[in-house]
């Protein structure tokens, strides 16, 4: 044990994967997925907040909530679902790409991810956009004429735009992440090639983003009449 | 705990981490963990100075019945500054950022923590959060209050609460990305033969504090977002004149907020441990309990919000189960202090500087905690609810307990950290006048708030019989600044005139001690390899030790 | 050393045919949430329920192939799992609002009086008000 551990110590010169702080790749990779879990376990939270919010406010007003929410386009969001669906299945795919380290497999399904970003946010923009030219982007311009009481309408589209808003940043950070991501294998950087644990952390990330819509698409989309 | 040597050969003298390069950049771009810990140091010194300053205005204040100098507006903003600054920027960050930081990767026997560049950025978004807190104070401050209750924070306070909401934001990160990074030092880089239960009590208390940080933090982050959100965009979600629900805030804030009371606890228990232990000569008493007091603490702490919103309008069934829930935290709560006290009985008790804060602490902490049972049963909170008993009753957890502990730590590790000793006379007295002076300033407190005295008022011309107990208690706090002040001259003045430190000046047990001090970058020149059992203290030695004070009390009284 | 138990479980690769079926399953459940939502099954907590069940279907599969947990470390399992747990604690804060209005002996509130108002902003609006709208009284 001694000798492996003395071995290890000097194993940080070189540049590897590894970093200086970690014995072998093993206990690296072992860190990184505890870390990547605590900081998802953190986000779960983040969301969380939101989630009650929105429960609360829907329990308290069923019948505006469902009305409310008929100014919202449950296909073109259903696209949308779809298109997450399939990107996080992509996301899957390039990790498994990046445990059998098969460059183009990865870069191939990193692309699909970042393609399906796109989509998604460039739904998202016509989604807003129209919310805007309908006055129903809540503030000084909130503008209302359907059967929701107008002021439990505009909480509605308050946590609307709060949560898929939310989302909607995550979707944004992960494009940058994949678009890094897709760089660096393009550039054969040896910190991702020869180490699936970047890809995988960064595929964790979208799932949970995918996890997070999974949730919001039958909670704002779908309502049921009361 | 020792570490064996994998080889004998004779060890160049390591280079200190302090010598590792001496530009801005080395300190400002460095991973290392315990230059950040310095950085930390020196960041929530300064906010500490802050937050005592707006401290020493509301006593001030408080001497007439009339105030002295500060208009209702500014009081406001004086008490909202203190709070925010000694909450967000100083209690939350000051033990695990500055001691947890310097001592978990020694401690555990690593290199550093698991992502060091992650630790890195905690610091520099915690300087961002404290320019945004310096830029509010500059613009006029805030008047909500730390607590930013809707609907004033969101629709009326005409003071800086977007900026300041956007400070405690950041800040809130800062401690998320410190929690993941022990959580993931703590599992998986612990030395070989360094099992969960061979772990200090201080690295068990930091993997209590990191999982509450990352349970609970974000939710004040959402929360103080959508409080920012409503106040720009007017959407209803916490004011009810828009539809909203305030109690619905209230909850949001007090599942982060009641918590965050352990994120500044925890750790201090954690160094309390370490310092009975250590200047006790015995291992601590039921190791294993104080371990899991610690998850007990983390965990039951999520489960008794309630117990500040018993007059808020909150149903009252929910209330009794709230005020039974939080009487169980004082069940791990008190197998603590049970234990550090039987860690006492029968050893040999060294008085040095440290032992004093951590003998102050428990008092402290045992008169915080004791007095917490009356406002955690419902019918005795509504009548000291939002008096001066509230606020004595968390200045002696938070401020008797957490900056005890934490000054404890500071002067025991200060030979680690910087290869000095300091003088232990003033250290002595510094630590006595700090006990004398918090007492002096809180006790008042809990009599006056009893009487009647509500918090965050500063006339109390009606009621000129309180006038006593605040010259006490401001009389208090001038004490309590003098002994807060003498360790900044003490330690500044031991980095260059004081005695060099050997690698273990308190002859205490763990990894940490088994390195230079200060320690080489790399924190250990050969990585060690976990043989022993936790806090082995000689046995015979401190026997030895034990008999031969007798023998000296023996001369000197005849 | 303590942090080589499991290792050989995170080098096992899943096969494509896995990830294939897992998006698969996602995909027909999408489709069953999007059909279910257009169905009244008579009360909408039926819809709810249903929807709900779907969605946490799909998260598990999300969460158990995708993110590849259950070939993972029992600590990332308990983390995994304690998130989402953590999470229902939450909900902790609705006993409040369902006891609030709660008589401690009846007739206590007397007759029409209540603790908690009935939202007067919702009801100063009687022509858009269906009845069924009070909170859990």
């Amino acid at each position: 044990m001694a000798a492996i551990a003395a071995e290890h110590a000097h194993s940080h010169d070189h540049h590897g994967p590894l970093h200086h702080q970690f014995e072998d790749l093993e206990q690296q990779n072992e860190a990184y997925l505890v870390g990547m879990w605590a900081f998802l376990v953190q986000e779960v939270m983040f969301f969380g907040a939101l989630f009650l919010a929105y429960t609360l406010m829907r329990w308290q007003h069923p019948m505006d909530w469902y009305f409310a929410h008929n100014e919202l386009d449950w296909k073109l969001a259903g696209v949308n679902t779809f298109n997450l669906l399939l990107s996080s299945f992509f996301a899957a795919m390039g990790v498994r790409s990046a445990q059998l380290k098969d460059r183009k497999g990865v870069l191939l399904w990193l692309a699909g991810v970042l393609f399906c970003c796109l989509v998604f946010l460039g739904i998202k923009y016509v989604e807003y956009s129209l919310k805007w030219e309908h006055h129903l982007v809540p503030g000084p311009s909130f503008f209302y004429q359907g059967e929701a009481n107008p002021g439990v309408a505009q909480m509605f589209f308050g946590l609307y735009f709060a949560m898929t808003g939310l989302h909607g940043i995550h979707v944004a950070v992960g494009l940058i992440v994949f678009g890094i991501l897709w760089l660096m294998w393009f550039f054969r950087k040896p910190i991702v090639t020869e180490d699936y644990m970047p890809t995988e952390m960064c595929g964790l990330y979208w799932h949970f983003v995918d996890l997070v819509w999974i949730f919001l698409y039958p909670l704002f989309y779908l309502i049921p009449h009361p | 705990m020792s570490a064996v040597p994998a080889t004998q050969a004779p060890a160049p003298k390591p280079k200190s981490y302090l010598d590792n390069g001496h530009t801005v950049a080395s300190w400002l771009l460095t991973g290392d963990h315990k230059r950040i810990a310095i950085l930390y140091l020196i960041s929530v010194s300064i906010f500490f100075l802050v937050g005592g300053i707006a401290a020493g205005m509301i006593r001030t204040e408080l001497l007439l019945p009339k105030g002295v100098f500060l208009e209702n507006d500014s009081y406001n903003k004086v008490f909202t500054l203190h709070g925010i600054v000694m909450i967000f920027f100083f209690l939350i960050p000051a033990i695990p950022a500055v001691l947890g930081n310097f001592l978990i990767p020694l401690m555990v026997g690593a290199r550093d923590l698991a992502f060091p560049r992650l630790n890195l950025l905690s610091w520099y978004v915690y300087m961002a959060a404290g320019t945004l807190g310096v830029i509010v104070i500059l613009l006029g401050g805030v008047d909500t209050g730390w607590t930013f209750y809707t609907p004033y924070s969101s629709l009326y306070s005409n003071s800086q609460v977007g900026l300041t909401i956007a400070a405690a934001f950041l800040a809130g990160f800062s401690s998320i990305f410190t929690g993941i990074n022990f959580i993931a030092t703590i599992h998986k880089m612990r030395a070989p033969g360094l099992t969960w239960f061979r772990l200090p009590l201080f690295v068990w208390a930091h993997y209590a504090t990191s999982v509450i940080i990352i349970l609970g933090t974000p939710v004040i982050a959402i929360t103080l977002l959508l409080v920012g959100v409503e106040r720009v965009f007017r959407i209803g979600i916490f004011s009810p004149e828009l539809g909203g629900d305030p109690i619905l805030f209230q909850h949001l804030f007090w599942f982060y907020s009641h918590p965050a009371v352990y994120i500044m606890i925890l750790p201090a228990m954690g160094v309390i441990s370490e310092l009975i232990s250590a200047f006790s000569r015995r291992p601590v008493f039921g190791y294993h309990f104080v371990a899991f007091s610690s998850l007990g603490i983390a965990g039951l702490g999520f489960l008794v919000w309630g117990h500040h919103m018993f007059v808020s309008g909150q149903s009252m069934y929910q209330g009794v189960v709230f005020s039974l829930i939080s009487f169980l935290v004082a069940i791990p709560s008190a197998i603590k202090v049970f234990n550090w006290t039987a860690t006492i009985y029968k050893g040999t008790v060294k008085l040095d500087t440290p032992m004093i804060y951590a003998l102050g602490f428990i008092g402290l902490f045992l008169i915080g905690g004791l007095t917490g049972l009356y406002l955690s049963s419902m019918a005795t909170d509504i009548h000291l609810h939002d008096t001066y008993f509230v606020v004595a009753h968390f200045h002696y957890v938070m401020v008797g307990g957490t900056i005890m502990g934490y000054l404890g730590g500071i002067h025991f590790w200060w030979p680690k950290m910087f290869g000095r000793m300091y003088p232990d006379n003033w250290g002595k007295l510094s630590a006595v006048i700090v006990f004398i002076g918090f007492n002096l300033t809180f006790m008042p407190q809990f009599v006056v708030g009893y009487l009647g005295m509500p918090r965050r008022y500063h006339y109390y011309y009606l009621q000129p019989e309180f006038q006593p107990y605040h010259i006490m208690s401001t009389l208090g706090s001038s004490v309590l600044g003098v002994g807060y002040f003498m360790p900044v001259l003490y330690l500044l003045w031991s980095l260059k005139y004081g005695k060099k430190a050997s690698a273990n000046p308190w002859g205490a047990s763990g990894l940490e001690w088994e390195t230079a001090s200060p320690p080489p970058t790399t924190n250990f020149l050969e990585m060690p390899i976990v043989t022993k059992e936790v806090y082995t203290y000689d046995a015979e030695k401190a026997e030895a030790e034990f008999e031969h004070r007798q023998e000296l009390i023996e001369e000197v009284t005849g | 050393m303590s942090h080589s138990n499991d290792h050989a479980a995170n080098h096992h690769v899943d096969s494509v045919g896995t990830y294939v079926a897992t998006f698969a399953a996602l995909t027909v459940l999408m489709i069953a949430t999007i059909a279910a939502a257009q169905v009244n099954f008579g009360h909408s907590i039926v819809n709810n329920i249903i929807a709900m069940t779907i969605a946490l279907l799909k998260a598990t599969l999300v969460i158990a192939i995708f993110m590849a947990v259950r070939r993972s470390s029992g600590l990332v399992k308990l983390y995994a799992i304690g998130g989402f747990v953590w999470f229902l604690l939450f909900f902790i804060a609705f006993c409040d609002y369902a006891t609030r209005s709660w008589e401690p002996v009846k007739g206590w509130y007397g007759e029409e009086s209540k603790v908690v108002p009935d939202y007067p902003h919702v009801t100063d609006h009687p022509g858009e008000r269906p009845e069924k709208h009070n909170s859990g009284h």
